[in-house]
């Protein structure tokens, strides 16, 4: 499978990158508090925060895994888009963000700490810090992996030039250089993969010709259906209530309203309005984001008859860029993949020097330093996170099913925190070690499901419908054990709580920009739109 | 810092003009993304010129 890439590719990969760094050092020179290492000085616009929202998410594992998916399921991959996101994101915007952002607190684990206690947030940032590490060295691995299907670069050489670029550029410029980073990689992905989809198009003869192939192929018309079968047989073997309330409710909202990573970018919009708009602006490009993922994986599964025997769904995109594109487009494609895959890890650190430095360090172990030395914590803490991704890189090398199972695991465990959200955020009276209590009894159920699915002892059919299941058991015995725990413990006054829960409001100045009460900027408008546009997606392709 | 959509319109600008040259001499897919990249990169150009931050 490896690519004929020339001279010409190469020198487009080293511009890309000479920018990347260039932009690390233009941004370091803004950075002098902590705020504006770990939040960019919350002043970005909505635009670049909400392309920064979609891109953080587009990680090279996410393209080629849905291209894969596209292959393996069919059309079905879309619900991973229109209902198993867009609500989800259009929610964050409109109910929760202005708890998030007015309340002025740096990480998700500190709003726990604000909503319930230190325990809460302690368990929470412990439970995100490994996580993002572990993710941030699958990435890692999954990268390096590809350098040396594609372009024949040893393994260890790929793992330490990609660390050492994510490192100097984070260490930098902070979140800003992540973020600005993150929105010139998502147009270098488009740049690439648009092409690719186009040129697969005309060969397979167009949609209709590529409609017709796939009804021949071992998917068959199920592949062709979203909703049609899901009562039945369908190629996911899950059932549309597995759909709804497993990947649209539970696992979705759980991902998208409380993954540091991804709320980061929103905590560092410029105003409420701006924080509020990012997961909605975001909603417009996710939507169309399967054109390029799922449609090229199906017309990988029809161009090469293997695919899902002798060679693996995953490498749908790569066989693609091989087949289709021309030395030049070529270099591009493989500068946006390279790019992604740092993105998603550059997300990922940036997440975790924050939440040990803020969440770890400052509020359990060192406290009351001057910002400056959690500023320098922060850094530190940013080569210490490098570090170990590229060890956990290299023993997801010597044992990679381990890694898989891992990250199986850490997608359903943000279903119990939104559990510990959704009701701490409407339910006034749950306590402080509810909160704890609930949370950690979700996250230990939903650990012990996966661990009775994968010993066998329980069958859910497939992965996914393990995954959709999971999530939905942790969601409820998080419920649970919140409600029992309230009952018996004390509530805090609602002093404490102004500005945390619903029907609580707090006093804060506002700080609405001029134009922000025109129509294209507001959050309930824009966040309706993207919910009718998703669905109307759905009437395309039943 | 610069405003990221000059740094997005000048990247995008020199890769179309790249992959404009390289599509007059070679094959007509690197000349019509080159063509459109540099229009991308334009209308940032454009755009941080009309509504600077």
């Amino acid at each position: 499978m490896r690519l004929d890439v020339n001279l010409l590719d190469y020198a487009l990969i080293a511009i890309y990158f000479a920018t990347v760094l260039a932009i690390g050092f233009a941004a370091r020179r803004r950075i002098t508090t902590s705020l504006d290492f770990f939040l960019a000085g919350r002043g970005l616009p909505a635009w670049i925060t909400g392309l920064a929202f979609v891109s953080a998410n587009l990680g090279a594992i996410e393209i080629l895994g849905m291209a894969a998916n596209g292959a393996q399921y069919g059309a079905m991959t879309v619900h991973f888009y229109w209902i198993g996101a867009i609500p989800a994101m259009v929610f964050l915007g409109i109910v929760m963000m202005p708890f998030y952002y007015r309340s002025k607190v740096r990480s998700v684990p500190e709003f726990l700490r604000r909503r319930f206690n230190g325990a809460t947030q302690l368990l929470n940032a412990i439970t995100f810090a490994v996580a993002q590490i572990l993710i941030a060295g699958v990435n890692l691995y999954a990268l390096a992996l590809v350098m040396e299907a594609l372009l024949g670069w040893p393994l260890p050489v790929s793992v330490v030039v990609s660390a050492v670029i994510v490192l100097s550029y984070i260490t930098l410029g902070g979140l800003s250089s992540a973020i600005y980073n993150e929105v010139l990689q998502f147009f270098v992905i488009l740049a690439g993969l648009i092409p690719l989809t186009v040129l697969g198009l005309i060969k397979v003869g167009g949609v209709s010709g590529l409609f017709e192939k796939v009804r021949q192929s071992p998917l068959g018309e199920g592949g062709l259906h979203t909703w049609a079968g899901t009562a039945g047989d369908n190629p996911m073997h899950a059932h549309w209530i597995g759909i709804v309330f497993g990947l649209g409710f539970v696992l979705s909202f759980g991902y998208w309203t409380t993954n540091f990573a991804e709320v980061q970018r929103a905590l560092s919009a410029r105003n409420t309005n701006a924080a509020r708009l990012t997961p909605i602006i975001a909603a417009y490009p996710k939507i169309f984001i399967p054109l390029v993922t799922v449609l090229p994986g199906l017309i990988a599964l029809v161009l090469f008859g293997d695919l899902g025997q002798d060679r693996a769904y995953n490498d749908a995109i790569p066989l693609l860029m091989g087949d289709l594109l021309p030395n030049g487009v070529l270099g591009v494609a493989v500068t946006g993949l390279l790019a992604s895959f740092m993105a998603g890890m550059a997300a990922n650190i940036s997440g975790f020097n924050t939440v040990f430095t803020n969440d770890i360090w400052q509020a359990h172990l060192v406290k009351d330093r001057p910002d400056g030395y959690y500023l320098r914590v922060g850094r530190i803490a940013t080569v210490v996170g490098v570090f170990m991704g590229v060890g956990t890189a290299f023993i997801a090398a010597g044992y990679s099913n381990i890694m898989n199972y891992l990250q199986a695991l850490f997608s359903f465990f943000n279903a119990p925190l939104f559990a510990t959200f959704i009701v701490g955020l409407f339910w006034k009276r749950m306590t402080p070690w509810a909160g704890f209590w609930g949370l950690l009894a979700g996250t230990l159920a939903a650990f012990t499901s996966y661990i009775l699915y994968k010993s066998g002892v329980v069958a859910f059919g497939t992965e996914l419908n393990a995954s959709f299941w999971g999530a939905g058991i942790a969601f409820g015995v998080d419920v649970l054990v919140s409600v029992v725990v309230t009952l018996v413990t004390t509530a805090k006054p609602d002093s404490e709580l102004r500005g945390l829960v619903y029907g609580l409001t707090v006093d804060l100045e506002d700080d609405a920009l001029a134009g922000d009460a025109k129509w294209y900027r507001s959050p309930v408008l824009l966040g309706a739109g993207a919910v009718v546009l998703a669905i109307a997606m759905y009437g395309v392709i039943l | 810092m610069k405003d990221i959509r000059l740094v997005i319109g000048g990247l995008f600008l020199v890769y179309g003009v790249i992959l404009i040259v390289a599509g007059v001499f070679g094959t007509p897919v690197n000349l019509w993304t080159g063509i459109s990249m540099a229009v991308v990169g334009g209308v940032f150009l454009v755009w941080s010129r009309i509504r600077p931050i």
